[in-house]
């Protein structure tokens, strides 16, 4: 049941662009230490479903509570929109996302971008959000690219840094948008490692992937969408071993 | 000055053109060149922030003006720009007896503010280009992570568009300082007015005007030196490696 201390819900979630439809009524909660992973094939609505999540695509109608805390929207005379930017911004801050294509900021060394958020959203002095940032990078292994810039890096290095700036926030709840997909096969590895960890010391996270072994062995729940509807939920070893749907079935069937 | 004057005195005994009262002459061109500039260019680089600001916000009532004045100002050339501020401004009746009559008294005025605004122009087109050119994915890492519009363009989006506006902001202030050269044209003594003043007094235009060259040649040297520093500074992070 959700009560307060979920960290996300998210209730019959609607998201048209222009006249195409992209998501048609999706749900999900994801409690203290779920990590919840959406598959589907591409144009599923996936992507569209977790940036809805933190409002960076606003969704025409449903239910978005992080943490007890409603998301106010206001009707205008076609689109809709969040009734307070502040809210969203507060909120936003809570949950960290990582992107497919990292997104670290360039102008900045990666400790520069693992404490601007702290440090310039949350107000955590510089001095203590750089102790932090080095212990984040430490943990990632990239602690001897602290003053690297982003260009620097190697797609995966880059990907873990992002990783650790999301972790700087102290989300209570991960976004990830396809994070191994723009990166080279044998850097994948590495970054499905850190975030395997991640999920091992209970963070509540939610994955949007393309791997379906690190869906199998990492993810309490497993959401596979289909045209902007949930085809079929439920815990991996159900889902992924043994899926109903025939939808399903021929997206995990092997391909060549 | 003086002193340093009475010091190389003695190597120019021999030479009829670079006397002491020619190279005072020259001196003080070259004080009122650099005056000319650099105020125009701190005056009119504050004026091209807001105004990118303005024309990158994507609304129409702030966009279009900005637009128009920046498209008069680069469509013009700089000289008729100078002349209409030198000229035209006498021609307000009456206007010798406000407050505003320093601007016709001396030429100085009028010429900064031509060559303001037409920097201004430039410089505002510059940065607009730069804060259009912002990566999309960084700009949506910026909102993710809560960031306020304010504190994403103070943060990420200026940061980053200054530094991708440096090289074309570098060729401007040398263009400024040579497009000084035509405030000779009304009366003022620049370094070009100042070299002028030494051809017509000894009818010798080589050594009067390749010497001011020479002058404009280094200052240009020094600026590009100055903004190839800034930019390997600014600019690190984009080598990879």
């Amino acid at each position: 049941m959700a009560d307060s201390e979920t960290p996300l819900v998210v209730r019959d979630l609607h998201k048209s662009f222009k006249d195409v439809s992209v998501l048609n009524g999706v749900s999900l909660e994801a409690h203290e230490g779920d990590v919840i992973t959406l598959i589907g094939a591409s144009g599923s609505g996936k992507s569209t479903f977790l940036r809805c999540m933190n409002l960076l695509e606003v969704p025409d109608a449903g239910e978005l509570i992080v943490h007890g805390e409603h998301v106010a929207f206001k009707q205008n005379k076609k689109t809709r929109e969040p009734a307070s930017w502040k809210q969203v911004e507060r909120i936003r801050s809570r949950l960290a996302m990582v992107f497919q294509g990292f997104n670290l900021w360039a102008h900045m060394s990666l400790i520069g971008n693992v404490i601007e958020a702290p440090v310039h959203v949350l107000g955590v002095p510089k001095k203590q959000a750089r102790e932090r940032g080095m212990a984040l990078l430490e943990r990632v292994g990239l602690a001897d690219r602290a003053d690297y810039f982003p260009a620097q890096l190697s797609g995966g290095q880059q990907q873990r840094g992002a990783i650790a700036r999301a972790l700087a926030v102290d989300p209570e709840v991960m976004l990830f948008d396809e994070p191994t997909s723009a990166l080279d096969p044998e850097l994948v590895g590495d970054v499905l490692a850190v975030m395997r960890e991640l999920a091992d010391e209970g963070r509540t996270m939610v994955v949007v992937t393309h791997e379906m072994d690190f869906a199998r062995d990492v993810s309490s729940q497993v959401i596979y969408l289909h045209e902007g509807r949930v085809e079929e939920t439920g815990a991996p070893a159900e889902v992924l071993s043994r899926p109903d749907s025939p939808r399903l079935r021929q997206f995990l069937a092997p391909r060549f | 000055m003086e002193q340093w004057l009475a010091h190389i005195a003695p190597f120019l005994s021999d030479n009829a053109i670079f006397t002491p009262s020619t190279l005072a002459q020259y001196w003080q061109g070259l004080v009122r060149t650099v005056q000319l500039v650099f105020i125009s260019l701190v005056i009119g680089l504050c004026l091209a922030v807001p105004m990118a600001l303005g024309r990158a916000s994507g609304r129409a009532w702030l966009n279009a003006p900005i637009w128009l004045f920046t498209y008069v100002f680069r469509g013009t050339p700089l000289l008729i720009q100078l002349y209409v501020a030198y000229y035209g401004f006498a021609f307000i009746d009456g206007i010798q007896d406000t407050r505003l009559a320093f601007f016709i008294n001396d030429p100085v005025y009028p010429a900064l503010l031509a060559f303001t605004l037409n920097t201004a122009a430039y410089t505002a087109e510059i940065f607009v280009g730069a804060i259009r050119a912002t990566s999309r994915g960084e700009l949506e890492a910026a909102r993710a992570y809560g960031m306020s519009p304010i504190t994403a363009y103070r943060r990420i989006v200026l940061p980053s568009a200054f530094r991708r506006a440096l090289p074309a902001y570098g060729n401007e202030v040398i263009f400024m300082l040579h497009a000084s050269a035509i405030a000779s044209a009304v009366t003022i003594t620049d370094l070009t007015g100042a070299a002028y003043y030494v051809y017509a007094r000894f009818y010798s235009p080589f050594p009067a005007f390749i010497f001011v060259a020479v002058v404009y040649m280094l200052l240009s040297f020094a600026l590009q030196g100055g903004f190839k520093l800034l930019e390997a500074r600014m600019l690190r992070h984009l080598k990879p490696g």
